[in-house]
């Protein structure tokens, strides 16, 4: 629920009481009024159909008086008399517009109409009216009831004499029937006149629903036929009026009665609810008596809150002031409120009942204080449960280091405090709530907590709770700081654990026995476990004898005797038994020590078993060794001997294959020189044999003649001949020149300048005829110019095994491939020369190994193993280069060689190898 | 506060409850229903009044209600035409008349000019006929019924035809007259004399008789409405003329044979509706119309009737959007009390018309 002030509250009790008050008095009035409004006004137009159907009901009794007046007449007169009589009655048409006789046929015997129509009552004479239901009705009566028959008012009909819509009143006389006719326009002015301006209005029906005058004209209701309206059903019919009816979506209320001679239905109807001005005033009235008191109230009631509230505001300020302590202010004036009076003094003498309480209370407290701040080494803290600190005493703050300022107010759950984490402060919480629910005090108890420069300390801790504000209680905390006490303890007991384990870690076997207990076991190491296999709690409590240690108890007889005399032998040695029945030489050190009044046999054996056994080992081997080493050196001066003679032999073998390989080359070499010199070799021969027959066909016609045109062409022909001759000659000369230089570089070595490419076209030459034989193409891309100062022989020689070795083993059963050898600019004064070739490429595992001597793939089919050996000697050797290979298997192979621009000098005896 | 807050939505709720039905379809109704044509205004009125109440009893028009705005003309044409103007401004859907063709004359352009659709019940002039207009008629033309009519006379052996007409509805009248001497002179008959009159002016009538009299004519044919048809008929008998009389559908009315009595006694007439149809559509309205009236229908009842049903036919029909003229034109045939009937493209109805002659008191059919 919202807060209110006073002031609204009272402005909203004022407005929603008068709201209220208003909202259920104007209801009442309304629901009492309004029905009450709308009987009056239902009352008053049955009233005014009552009034209007007397009028009708006298007007139209004038009507008919004068009718009955001619029926009389009409019995024993002449048409013509009868027919001045009509014309008197009719006159100037003011009242009727139509009186005439009509005889029991049906025919009009005699006719009056207005002066102004004289005319045509002669055309109209001798019609037939038998149809006309008002003739009918009245003809009808007359049979019924003879004489006395009464006049019969019409419906609405159109009239055939005047032919409008008029109303007729039929008065029959023997078997003839009077009638005379009444304009509808009469009628409707006669209502017209009626109440004008007034909110209800009259309405005349006949029976059949036609509209026949009304006091207020509305065009289109007169044509409304009014044969379905409730009202004029429940009027026809003598029922109770409908409550309402509704016309084009508005609500009327409705009178009525059926006029008494006339059988028309006369009703009456005005707006209801809101439509009515009485209905509408009451309404207004209401709402605006709302609006006002609302208004007036809305006004009033802030003035009157304001004057409700001073004197409460006075003492609210004056209640604020002995709060914060000033307790000695007048209090306000009396006021007119007695109420707040009564108040006022009250609050004055509470205030003088607190002041004197806080008095005592505040000396009790200080005696308390002083207590607890003086106690000297007990930390006394109050908590509340929730874990806040209410007190801090002077002995906290020199125990924990936390000033009472940084500690009061504190919650430790969100401070930590002396608690080293926040498992320790909620376990703390928890603790309080455990002394909450039991009652019971918790501890002593220690607990390790922090100061506040970091450093431990343990305080012994009783926790209790005391009764505090209200129902909580306040949780007394007092601390003795015992750290420097469990140091001391926790020191000792540290000594004594190192000494065990290094008891323990001694890797010699160590035995403690109690001397007076007849050298039982106290305790051995972890070492004399291992050594002789047996368990401490197994061996714990028996001594050497009851465990069967000695493997000669006399040696343990023996050991204590010595002991028992003080003559202790430094060291000796006996044969132990292991757990599982192992003798061991053991060598054994024994010390007895008194140790807080125990006399104590220190123990250490040392298993010497193996160690003896090495020393026995050692004495023998030491004469064995000499005699070996005399036997081995003999052995290998034997194999030395047979190896120097192998390696002679294998060297013998390399150079006869290597003069084979050169002879191969040399093959190779010859052949592609018969090949290069066949061709124009000849084709010089075919020239000169040619030649030679010309020169016989020309020898011959000098015999028989010689025609000019013949020696022409024979001098033709010859200088022709002679021309092929000559560049078959010259290019057979080349080559032969060619050839000779690369013998000449092969053979000797020599060392000259030469082009890089002309070097390889040169190699090309060469290797022709084996080229031809397969479907490889060689490529020479080594750009032009690229100067080398070297020995071409070994050079070409290494080219050739490598195009050698592409043609044998790269393309086997390929039907095409490529070789291409490219060389990159000098760099530095070296050139790289690529060589490479699209073939089958070199498994890996062999990569590593075609530089080898002797290595082949193809032993026995005419490899000798030694080209690539050949050519890294070559390359590495005598040209100063390197030479390196890679190969993709199946991807062709590469050799990439580096060499010199300028070869290294080398002795001429090597070049003569 | 809340507490006051609500009380304050309460009121508001209250105020907000009082929400309105769906907005009434507006029809609107113009006849002649004072002076001396009231009984075909009154007769059309009544069709209407019961095809909008049958309708609204089955539910309205797409759940909308019809309300019926009724207008009279009285036979004038300033009243027609101030009639139309009021009937547009109240923004009603159609205009179910004029019941006469000289209304249809005057108020064409005024409705013409605000779009608003006209059916009439009874129009037939055929000035009005064969134009794609705003005007729909409800009636067969003035032509269908002269021809027949003129054929009928000359089967009987009349050859000498006077024809009297009244210049008070002189669209309607004229043209029947100018049809009837076409098809009767086509036929081989010979029309003698030709009188006019002024419904009302009781001189006029007089004239009219005493001038055809002297051609001696043996057929007298009248154009006038059923009261002045009572008149003329009771004018020439008063006058010693014996010959037969017939006269147009104009007069086909209930009150004819309730004004006119033995006078009307053998009058032949031409008209589009039977009396004695006894097919059980005709009969059901038949009994609903004289409950609801207290008098029998009459042809502009049945001709209001229809026209009225077609107009709500061809609403309901509408697409959204689609103008209502032509609606009409693409919702038939419409189902008629007396045939199944529909508009030609220029929204003239097509129907078949008969001769009747009054027999006994009563109308009935020869033809």
């Amino acid at each position: 629920m919202r807060e209110l002030r006073l002031r609204t509250s009272l402005i909203l009790l004022l407005v929603t009481a008068v709201t209220l008050t208003f909202a259920l008095v104007g209801s009442m009035i309304l629901a009492y009024r309004l029905p009450q409004i709308e009987a009056n006004n239902r009352a008053d137009l049955q009233e005014r159909a009552v009034n209007a159907s007397r009028l009708l009901d006298h007007y139209m009794a004038g009507i008919e008086a004068q009718i009955r007046t001619q029926a009389r007449l009409v019995a024993n007169r002449s048409p013509a008399e009868l027919q001045a009589f009509l014309e008197a009655v009719v006159g100037d048409g003011e009242t009727m517009q139509a009186a005439y006789v009509v005889a029991a046929d049906g025919s009009v015997e005699a006719l009056g109409l207005p002066g102004t129509r004289r005319q045509a009552e002669a055309e109209l004479r001798g019609a037939d009216f038998s149809n006309i239901p008002l003739f009918q009705s009245a003809r009808a009566a007359a049979t019924a009831k003879g004489d006395v028959a009464p006049a019969i008012w019409s419906d609405n009909f159109l009239s055939a004499i005047s032919g409008k819509l008029a109303v007729g009143v039929a008065v029959p006389t023997g078997d003839k029937v009077v009638i005379g006719e009444v304009a509808l326009e009469r009628v409707l002015s006669m209502f017209s006149s009626l109440d004008p301006g007034s909110e209800s209005f009259v309405l005349v029906i006949d029976r059949q629903g036609q509209w026949l005058a009304a006091s207020r004209d509305n065009p289109t209701g007169r044509f409304i036929n009014y044969a379905a309206m409730p009202t004029f059903q429940a009027i026809l019919a003598g029922r109770a009026l409908p409550e309402y009816e509704i016309s084009q979506g508005e609500r009327f209320l409705v009178g009525g009665v059926l006029a008494s001679n006339l059988n028309w239905v006369i009703t009456t109807a005005a707006p209801s609810g809101t439509g009515s001005s009485r209905y509408l005033s009451t309404i207004f009235l209401v709402v605006g008596g709302f609006a006002g008191s609302l208004l007036l109230s809305l006004i009033l009631a802030p003035l009157w809150a304001a004057r409700m509230v001073r004197p409460l505001k006075a003492l609210i300020e004056r209640t604020h002031r002995v709060i914060e302590g000033d307790y000695g202010s007048p209090w306000p004036r009396r006021g007119a409120i007695s109420e707040l009076n009564q108040l006022t003094m009250d609050l004055g003498r509470m205030v003088e009942v607190i002041q004197t309480r806080e008095a005592g209370m505040a000396r009790s407290e200080e005696r308390l204080r002083a207590t607890l701040e003086n106690t000297p080494s007990i930390a006394v803290q109050w908590f509340d449960a929730s874990g806040r600190i209410l007190y801090w005493n002077k002995a906290s703050e020199i125990i924990y280091g936390f000033t009472a300022a940084e500690a009061v107010g504190a919650v430790i759950g969100e401070k930590l405090l002396m608690y080293p984490d926040r498992q320790q402060t909620d376990d703390f919480i928890g603790v309080l709530g455990d002394i909450e629910r039991s009652g019971k005090p918790f501890g002593p108890a220690e607990f390790t907590l922090r100061k506040k420069d970091g450093s431990e300390i343990v305080v012994l801790a009783t926790t209790f709770a005391i009764p505090g504000e209200g129902d909580s209680k306040i949780f007394v905390c007092m601390d003795v700081d015992v750290t420097e006490r469990k140091r001391a303890e926790a020191n000792l007991l540290d000594s004594e654990k190192k000494l065990e384990a290094i008891f323990n870690a001694s890797p010699a076997a160590m035995s403690v026995t109690d001397v007076k207990n007849n050298f039982r076991v106290i305790t051995v190491n972890a070492a004399w476990e291992r050594q002789f296999q047996r368990r401490r709690q197994d061996v714990a409590g028996l001594n050497g004898l009851e465990m069967g240690l000695w493997a000669d108890p006399a040696d343990r007889v023996f050991l204590l005797a010595a002991l028992r005399s003080g003559s202790t032998p430094d060291v000796m040695e006996a044969e132990l038994l292991a757990g599982d029945g192992r003798r061991m030489l053991c060598s054994i050190s024994a010390q007895i020590t008194e140790i807080r009044g125990n006399r104590l046999l220190l123990m250490m054996t040392v298993d010497i078993t193996e160690r003896r056994r090495i020393e026995n080992e050692i004495r023998e081997l030491n004469t064995d060794l000499e005699q070996r080493v005399a036997r081995r050196t003999g052995q290998l001066s034997e194999a030395n001997i047979e190896l120097a003679a192998s390696v002679e032999n294998l060297r013998t073998a390399q150079k006869q294959l290597v003069q084979s390989e050169k002879l191969a080359a040399l093959g190779n070499l010859v052949a592609g020189i018969a090949h290069e010199l066949n061709t124009p070799i000849g084709n010089a021969v075919t020239v000169a044999s040619t030649l030679l027959d010309h020169h016989r066909q020309i020898s011959g016609q000098l015999q028989s003649g010689l025609t000019r045109s013949s020696l022409n062409a024979f001098i033709d022909t010859l200088g022709e001949a002679a021309s092929i001759l000559e560049r078959n000659l010259h290019r057979a000369a080349e080559l032969i020149g060619n050839f000779r230089q690369i013998a000449v570089d092969q053979a000797s070595y020599q060392r000259r300048t030469f082009d890089l490419r002309e070097a390889v076209e040169e190699v090309r030459l060469v290797m022709t005829p084996a080229i031809r034989k397969s479907p490889v193409e060689l490529k020479n891309e080594v750009p032009e110019g690229i100067l080398m100062d070297g020995y071409p022989g070994p050079l070409t020689q290494v080219l050739m095994i490598l195009v050698n070795n592409s043609l044998i083993h790269a393309f086997a059963g390929r039907d095409r491939g490529s070789i291409r050898i490219e060389a990159s600019a000098p760099l530095s004064g070296n050139v790289r020369l690529r060589f490479s070739d699209d073939g089958t490429g070199i498994p890996a595992e062999n990569l590593e190994r075609i530089f080898e001597p002797f290595f082949t793939t193809r032993l026995g089919q005419g490899g000798s193993g030694l080209g690539l050996h050949i050519l890294f000697n070559l390359v590495t050797g005598l040209l100063g280069g390197r030479v390196a290979v890679s190969s993709d298997h199946g991807n062709g192979t590469e050799f990439v060689i580096d060499l010199p621009q300028s070869a290294p000098v080398i002795a001429e005896t090597v070049l003569q190898d | 506060m809340k507490v006051y807050s609500r009380f304050f939505g309460l009121a508001l709720l209250l105020a907000l409850a009082a929400c309105s039905p769906p907005e009434p379809l507006k029809l609107g109704f113009l006849g002649g229903l004072s002076g001396r044509v009231a009984d075909l205004g009154e007769a059309g009125r009544n069709g209407t009044l019961l095809a909008v109440e049958e309708a609204n009893t089955a539910g309205g028009v797409n759940r909308r209600k019809i309300e019926l705005l009724i207008y009279d003309d009285e036979q004038q044409a300033a009243a027609a035409v101030k009639a139309t103007e009021a009937l547009i401004a109240a923004r009603v859907e159609a205009i179910i008349g004029p019941m006469t063709s000289s209304m249809g004359d005057a108020i064409l352009p005024v409705a013409t000019r605000a779009g608003m659709v006209v059916v009439s019940p009874t129009v037939t002039a055929s000035s009005l006929s064969g134009k794609d207009d705003i005007l729909f008629k409800v009636a067969p033309s003035v032509e269908t019924s002269t021809r027949l009519s003129a054929a009928f006379e000359y089967a009987r052996g009349v050859r000498r035809a006077a024809i009297v007409n009244d210049l008070s509805n002189r669209a309607y009248t004229a043209d029947w007259a100018g049809h009837f001497r076409r098809d009767f002179t086509a036929l081989g008959g010979e029309v003698v004399a030709e009188a006019s009159f002024t419904s009302g002016d009781d001189a006029s009538y007089t004239e009219a008789i005493t001038k055809i009299a002297k051609a001696k004519p043996d057929l007298l044919h009248l154009v006038a409405n059923a009261v002045d048809t009572v008149r003329l008929t009771q004018l020439a008998r008063n006058l010693g003329l014996t010959l037969p009389v017939t006269t147009s559908t104009w007069a086909a009315t209930e009150h004819l044979i309730q004004l006119g009595g033995r006078t009307v006694e053998g009058v032949t007439l031409t008209q589009f509706f039977n009396r004695d149809d006894a097919s059980p559509r005709y009969r059901a309205f038949s009994t609903a119309y004289t409950a609801r009236f207290k008098q029998e229908p009459g042809f502009a009842s049945v001709a209001a009737y229809d026209a009225t049903r077609s107009i709500l036919t061809a609403l309901a029909k509408a697409g959204k959007g689609q103008p209502l003229k032509e609606a009409l034109l693409t919702a038939g045939p419409y189902e008629g009390l007396q045939d199944r009937w529909n508009f030609d493209r220029y929204g003239d109805a097509q129907r078949q018309t008969h001769i009747s002659v009054v027999r006994n008191g009563r109308l009935v059919l020869v033809e």
